[in-house]
């Protein structure tokens, strides 16, 4: 038990460095990509489709052109939206074979469902900023309904949905500890195969 | 119709998604914050300041700042230990196990998430004083993650330990 728990506690560091390395080193590119995709998203419920979101360092500036041209822009920290990456690839690491081919396969997996995710806080987090910080035009654009669903959304993502959604995908995703039944070993199958004949 | 493993992650994760939902509607519902969930933050406040009372002079607490005449720190909503707690009950929640391994899971559990983020709030006070330009680094990406994963390995370990052997093996 102490000897898993000190390989465990050794493979999670390892994952967690790998991780944070990633974080710090890529949220230049990756704030682009979440431009690209969250961008169409955001104006496919708009009429006319006025929203832009432009990638300004790790920053997305919020862009509107019913916007007054002397207003600040608002901004979202994509750090902050995607720090939960450091948590998948320490629970990744974790797992029994983190070198195996299945473990990178569901990394894989779950790093896509992840992208999705941050999509979706970004999103969440564009409206909350339109639903309750924009003073008299928020107010006269939402209703109390939609600034409560809106607020608290991206709200519940920052403070536990980013880390939740990390866990659920690591379990959802990661190889399973008992093999499936197809990839049982060859012995046992011919030992089955002879009590059934 | 999905496997029988990958059916249970399923189950597992639905009923861990629909808790962790409830659990943070009744944590952020108005009466329960102002009358539980600040209030309990006002002491997680006071007990980080008797820590950093022992290594530091000078720490105050007005509710749940906690102040010295260098850095001051807001404990709020995400800083109190709550967040980790939810993830960690839903997943306990989520997991087959008996009503009494799961309340002695949530106990311990519970227990060593408060007092680890004792530590977190200590030493990020510590940080914000002394090296003010780590603080950021260590609030969002460090501790953050790092109290998540105890109580995410708090719960792997609960369910080597205490979970229904024969369930547990097929999630």
């Amino acid at each position: 038990m102490t000897r898993r728990l000190v390989q465990s506690f050794s493979k999670g560091a390892t994952g967690f460095l790998l991780g944070l390395g990633l974080w710090w080193a890529l949220p230049v590119p990756y704030t682009g990509l979440l431009a690209w995709l969250s961008e169409p998203l955001i104006r496919i419920a708009e009429c006319p489709p006025v929203t832009r979101l432009i990638p300004n360092g790790t920053e997305l500036t919020i862009d509107r052109s019913d916007f007054p041209r002397a207003s600040p822009r608002p901004a979202l920290l994509v750090m902050d939206l995607s720090s939960n990456v450091i948590l998948l690839a320490t629970l990744f690491a974790v797992n029994r074979k983190p070198l195996s081919d299945r473990n990178f396969a569901g990394l894989l997996l779950a790093s896509l469902v992840l992208v999705v995710v941050h999509v979706a806080a970004v999103v969440m987090n564009v409206q909350s900023i339109y639903a309750l910080r924009l003073g008299p035009w928020s107010q006269r654009n939402y209703g109390p309904v939609a600034r409560n669903f809106w607020g608290a959304g991206a709200h519940f993502y920052s403070v536990i949905g980013a880390f939740g959604a990390a866990f659920a995908l690591w379990w959802l995703f990661r190889p399973s500890a008992v093999p499936a039944p197809n990839q049982r070993p060859a012995r046992r199958r011919a030992a089955v195969g002879r009590l059934t004949n | 119709m999905a496997p029988r493993p990958l059916r249970a992650r399923i189950v597992f994760v639905t009923r861990f998604i629909a808790g962790m939902l409830v659990l943070y509607a009744v944590v952020a519902f108005n009466p329960v914050n102002d009358s539980v969930i600040v209030p309990f933050t006002e002491l997680i406040a006071r007990a980080s300041a008797l820590v950093l009372g022992s290594v530091e002079s000078g720490v105050v607490v007005a509710g749940t700042v906690i102040r010295s005449p260098r850095f001051a720190l807001d404990v709020q909503n995400g800083c109190n230990g709550v967040e980790a707690t939810i993830l960690l009950v839903a997943a306990i929640l989520a997991f087959p196990a008996t009503l009494r391994s799961r309340l002695t899971g949530l106990v311990v559990a519970t227990v060593a998430i408060e007092l680890l983020n004792l530590v977190r709030l200590s030493s990020l006070f510590w940080l914000g004083e002394h090296h003010r330009r780590t603080f950021d680094f260590f609030h969002i990406a460090v501790w953050q993650s790092l109290i998540i994963l105890a109580a995410i390995s708090m719960f792997v370990l609960w369910s080597w330990k205490f979970a229904k052997k024969p369930r547990a093996e097929s999630l």
